[in-house]
């Protein structure tokens, strides 16, 4: 150890008698550094900045049956759904479910395929549902009588009736070998968006978009009777207690059902795309660090012209050092010691200089992006660096070390 | 009492084959402790491959070298450099010093190779260059010495390790006659205090005040007289 540090203590010595050259040799490092900290930091911020947008928080989750545990879909029964009402009181606003049939409806205007939605009263203001804007919902006594009242959009009144002044007008309604009469109790808005995206699908020459909603207990009209639903979505009264809902959610279902297991039931995780959206940006930023360590690896290259040069001009020096008694691994170790120094130097001004550069993109805001220092960065950064000098040092150390005394002593 | 040095049928040959060169071609000498011997010889008459084999910085093609009793010849490089350190003391005609080390610092190197300790170091190289007259100049870098002051710097780092050979190649080939007279003082009073001085050279004025003058002509010992060293 007191050896080495002699070697450090030499090598510093003459990195402190060559600074213009030495600080010429480690700008290729110092660059290379900046550009790796600055960028990965700029990647981490839009990372962040990414998965924050797509974390927004929202009022409604949905739990589910845990398909890894329960294979049957049919489990949140018409009481369970009360039971959650009752239970979790005013933290939430609206617990709706909801299971989707294909059906068939006609009208004068002739027959068409419909997507029919058996579900409750809660329904009415499911998320991204639109207002009605004429008549009403079918209410809980409509659910308890299965009677055969149903909901649909503009569009869908378009389609069957050609107008939208619907409420009160009934048609035929088709689900497999079942067939009833229904009554049109309500109508929701469509907006112009989905107006113009229906006129796209139409003009692909897809099929009419038709939706129904109806009472689920209507589903035994049709001799297909729906004994549970496969999820829930509950909306929390405020943003803040949604997960706490959730998970009051899961265990309350859970104990009601435990014949089924030890959790039949989770939260639904929302399509993850912050995930995904991280790993786009994981994938950003691991490229553009390539990019940016193949500049440090041209940085270790002029570090090692560098050091070359240094061991034919010192060839005198070595001579005399070996003369005296220095031995290989005596004149390698001096000046591995010099080229790691004059790198890890270089990495240590590079960190910085990222760093600072990190903060003040992140100060000034600039492109939006929040900088963030990212410490594996930085801690590769450092490692890499004095690895560049180590690597890129051993060759003009061997040559040095391999001089013959006689030789290097000869010269001049 | 085995001595100091035995050089027993040295050979030295460059380029095996054709063109050969023989360098040393059949050396024998012995130096025993405390001479004080001049090898004298013109150039290209084998002189300095012999002080390189003597200095242990070159093998020998064939032949032997005792150093202390102990056959050198055929020692490692790493070997060789840890004899150099320890019983070898070098001053080279153009002083080879280090350019970025002070006095000081250069006078220590043999000694950190020898991993001796810091403070010690120091204090061994401090006496070491009061001895030679440089207390004075402890701190001064090559550059900021003369010609004679940095030959007296070479001397203290060859007296430094306390070598039992001091080797001197031509050292006072690239200084005026005030120096020379300097250096050759030192080199005298090393001498009287009990050491072994090996002095290279072609200069026969150096090699009249030495005790023992051995003339090397084509890689062969031509003569080897003892002496009356005269004092100039």
């Amino acid at each position: 150890m007191g050896q080495f540090l002699e070697y450090v203590k030499m090598a510093l010595d003459n990195i402190r008698a060559n600074k213009g050259r030495s600080f010429l040799t480690m700008l290729g490092i110092i660059i290379g550094i900046t550009s790796v900290v600055t960028i990965v930091s700029i990647g981490n911020g839009l990372r962040n900045d990414v998965v924050d947008a797509t974390n927004m928080q929202t009022n409604t989750v949905t739990v589910q049956v845990n398909s890894e545990e329960v294979t049957r879909t049919d489990v949140i029964t018409g009481e369970d759904i009360s039971f959650l009402r009752d239970t979790l009181g005013s933290s939430v606003e609206n617990i709706t479910t909801s299971q989707t049939m294909s059906g068939k409806c006609t009208t004068r205007k002739g027959t068409f395929d419909a997507y029919v939605s058996m579900t409750t009263p809660d329904y009415e203001n499911a998320q991204y549902a639109s207002p009605l804007v004429k008549g009403s919902y079918f209410t809980e006594n409509d659910m308890e009588s299965g009677r055969p009242v149903c909901v649909i959009d503009e569009l869908t009144a378009r389609y069957l009736f050609g107008n939208t002044n619907v409420v009160g007008m009934s048609f035929e309604l088709a689900i497999d070998t079942g067939i009833q009469e229904v009554t049109i109790l309500g109508i929701r808005e469509t907006s112009d968006d989905m107006m113009e995206v229906e006129a796209t699908y139409q003009a692909m020459g897809m099929p009419e978009s038709i939706s129904i909603e109806v009472p689920y207990t209507l589903s035994e009209a049709f001799g297909q009777p729906i004994e549970g639903f496969y999820s829930v979505s509950l909306t929390a009264a405020d943003s803040d207690s949604t997960s706490r809902v959730a998970s009051a959610a899961v265990q309350l279902l859970n104990s009601r059902h435990q014949d089924l297991g030890d959790a039949p039931f989770m939260q639904q995780r929302p399509i993850d795309l912050s995930d995904m959206m991280g790993a786009i940006m994981d994938g950003v930023t691991a490229f553009v660090a390539l990019v940016a360590a193949i500049s440090l690896v041209v940085g270790g290259i002029g570090v090692m012209n560098i050091m070359l040069v240094s061991v034919t001009e010192r060839t005198r020096e070595i001579g005399i050092r070996k003369a005296l008694g220095a031995k290989t691994g005596s004149i390698i170790a001096q000046f591995l010691c010099e080229s790691a120094i004059i790198s890890g130097m270089g990495g240590v001004i590079g960190i910085l200089l990222g760093g600072g550069l990190t903060a003040l993109i992140s100060a000034l805001e600039i492109g939006g992006i929040h900088a963030s220092l990212s410490l594996p960065a930085v801690i590769i950064a450092t490692l890499f660096s004095c690895g560049v000098g180590i690597v890129f040092g051993i060759y003009p150390a061997r040559k040095a070390a391999r001089l013959s005394p006689i030789e290097a002593l000869r010269r001049m | 009492m085995e001595p100091l040095i035995r050089v027993d049928d040295l050979h030295k040959i460059y380029n095996p084959g054709e063109n050969e060169v023989r360098a040393l071609d059949g050396v024998s000498l012995t130096i025993n402790r405390g001479e004080f011997v001049a090898i004298v010889g013109h150039s290209g008459s084998g002189k300095s491959t012999l002080m390189n084999m003597l200095g242990c910085l070159d093998t020998p093609t064939s032949g032997h070298y005792y150093l202390e009793g102990m056959d050198v010849s055929t020692l490692s490089d790493n070997q060789l450099s840890d004899i150099r350190n320890k019983k070898i003391g070098f001053i080279f005609q153009g002083f080879n010093l280090i350019a970025n080390l002070d006095a000081v610092g250069n006078v220590e190197l043999p000694l950190i190779y020898r991993k001796v300790g810091k403070q010690k170091r120091r204090r061994i190289a401090v006496q070491a260059l009061k001895k030679v007259g440089l207390g004075t100049r402890l701190k001064h870098r090559p550059n900021e010495l003369s010609g004679g002051q940095q030959q007296r710097v070479a001397v203290a780092r060859a007296i430094a390790a306390q070598p039992p050979i001091i080797l001197a190649d031509e050292p006072t080939g690239n200084l005026d006659s005030r120096s020379t007279v300097e250096i050759m003082d030192i080199l005298k009073e090393l001498h009287k205090s009990g050491r072994t001085v090996i002095i290279i050279t072609h200069d026969d004025d150096i090699a009249r005040q030495v005790n023992r003058v051995i003339r090397i002509m084509d890689g062969r010992v031509e003569s080897d007289e003892i002496q009356n060293p005269n004092e100039e």
